[in-house]
């Protein structure tokens, strides 16, 4: 090996950085492994300009991120829905029901299955292209909302937060009560 | 202050077996308090590795938060380490343990890491004997953080500007004993020559090696009125016995008398030779060990050496009967079944 390298060099600017296995070569590659005050070559440093690099580097890492992590899975229907369903993980399923009763009923809802984090563009398109949305998660504070709006820059009151905490499972009947009670404030034509 | 260490070695530097000097063991410049413990035992385990002929880039260290986790710095630059979080070492080296079992993994860690944040780690990492070298800097006090009593602190004894200590002192080894470990060893850090060849043997050993060495905080609990100063440790220890370790390579020329020497074979072919003043105290046996410990205690000593050695154990491999090849160098043709294989084990379930 005749180029430089270090454990924390981005040699292709993509923020992640090249590693080496322990026990691999009698001299190059061993590198100790600590917090984040090290420069680009595992050394400790107290040097704000390495600190600041390092720094950056994974914000391009981040980046780079965003190419890796599996999009979302979207489903929007034949005519054009004013609405969108944004919801994820455990929360799956009992959707998907509740989109199907809903549907039955003659309400078209599109859906956004999140499946990574940092948000891709498509996430982005998908609430652009609707006039509000309600964000399904089984968290008091509506985290997941709350991310969508730090990371896109989304308008606040286009996301609805539809959090189930009672402490069981979600259910396909809280989902379309939930919307249900919304909707029914809704002038009918379209979104708030 | 810079300083930097010239490059320059002498060319009659003595080698070890596989030509390294005892430069090529050393790490960074230490950034550690003047008169430090845990630079002796950096030093000790520079000394134990160059004399043993290990690769260095075939060693793990491995530590936790504190000042003694800053040590790994500073020995085996040519050594792959890794600073986790506090008192989660012994996870760390479970994991890399796992993937490539043919490393040597040294673990240091302090007796804040240890005894108090990594309490529950460390009891599980000596009942699954893990193979590696468990290295507690012990000053019985947080240095990093201006000196509070730690866990290991003995009831009584005060630091430089602290009250004396309420409560009871946790002894890793008396646990460390109870709880299954194969090689547990007291050493001092002020005493070099009985240091490296207790780091050497439990290197020597098969399983978990437990080395807790006591290391006085020069800048906080070094007084008087502390049981882990430099003085009183000097003047309270007492050794189970001395030894020689004879590595596996070398010949035995030495002739012990029967009785007061104790031998005991090593898993890598090393002999442990202890010269013991009591000759009841049998150094293979757990329960010898409590009762060693504890009765120096209350005499008020402190009890150094090796206090127990089981080569019969099996470690975790061995346990989980993993295979011989190290997991990170499995490819998909070892580690996938086949689908044909598959639906065998999904039949035996239906």
């Amino acid at each position: 090996m005749t180029e430089d390298w270090g454990r924390y060099l981005d040699r292709d600017g993509d923020g992640i950085c090249y590693r080496t296995y322990p026990g691999t070569h009698p001299e190059k590659g061993a590198y100790f492994t600590r917090g984040s005050s090290h420069d680009e070559y595992a050394v400790y440093t107290e040097d704000t300009d390495a600190y600041k690099r390092c720094m950056e580097r994974l914000s391009r890492k981040w980046v780079t991120a965003k190419t890796l992590v599996p999009v979302p899975r979207i489903k929007c229907n034949d005519r054009p829905a004013a609405w969108g369903v944004i919801f994820f993980g455990t929360s799956t399923y009992a959707t998907y029901e509740a989109i199907e009763m809903f549907d039955k009923k003659g309400i078209a809802l599109d859906t956004m299955r999140l499946r990574g984090f940092p948000f891709q563009d498509e996430v982005l398109e998908f609430i652009d292209q609707h006039e509000k949305l309600f964000v399904i998660e089984q968290n008091r504070d509506g985290q997941m909302r709350t991310l969508l709006i730090n990371e896109l820059g989304v308008v606040l009151d286009k996301l609805v937060s539809v959090a189930h905490i009672d402490g069981t499972p979600i259910d396909a009947r809280y989902i379309i009560q939930s919307i249900e009670a919304v909707l029914e404030k809704t002038p009918k034509g379209g979104a708030a | 202050m810079n300083s930097k260490r010239p490059v320059f070695r002498h060319p009659d530097l003595p080698k070890n077996d596989l030509g390294y000097t005892r430069r090529d063991y050393e790490g960074l410049d230490s950034t550690l308090c003047a008169g430090c413990g845990h630079d002796s035992i950096s030093n000790a385990i520079i000394q134990a590795c160059f004399e043993l002929s290990i690769e260095p880039h075939r060693v793990a260290k491995l530590s936790g938060i504190g000042c003694s986790s800053k040590t790994p710095a500073y020995f085996l630059g040519r050594s792959h380490g890794f600073n986790s979080v506090h008192g989660r070492m012994p996870s760390v080296a479970t994991g890399a343990n796992m993937a490539n079992k043919d490393l040597l993994y040294i673990g240091v860690s302090g007796d804040g890491d240890t005894a108090s944040i990594g309490m529950g780690q460390f009891v599980h990492v000596v009942r699954r004997n893990l193979d590696m070298v468990y290295i507690v800097l012990n000053n019985g006090c947080y240095g990093l953080t201006k000196g509070q009593d730690s866990a290991t602190a003995d009831k009584g004894s005060s630091s430089r500007k602290g009250q004396p200590n309420p409560f009871e002192a946790i002894d890793l080894c008396e646990m460390a004993v109870q709880l299954g470990a194969g090689f547990v060893a007291r050493g001092f850090s002020g005493d070099k020559e009985q240091l490296v060849p207790l780091l050497k043997a439990a290197i020597g050993h098969k399983g978990f090696a437990l080395v807790d060495v006591i290391s006085p905080c020069v800048t906080f609990n070094n007084t008087q009125t502390s049981t882990k100063s430099y003085q009183w440790v000097r003047d309270h220890m007492e050794a189970t016995a001395t030894f020689d370790f004879i590595p596996q390579q070398k010949e035995i020329t030495a002739h012990y008398e029967q009785g007061a020497t104790q031998s005991v074979s090593l898993h890598d072919g090393s002999v442990l030779h202890l010269h013991k003043s009591d000759n009841s105290f049998d150094v293979t046996k757990k329960r010898a060990a409590v009762n060693a410990l504890e009765h120096h205690r209350e005499k008020g000593q402190i009890l150094t050496g090796i206090l127990h050695v089981n080569e019969t154990l099996k470690d975790t491999h061995d346990i989980l009967e993993t295979t011989d090849k190290p997991l990170n160098t499995l490819t998909k043709n070892e580690l996938c079944p086949g689908n044909q294989t598959l639906q065998q084990i999904f039949e035996k379930y239906r």
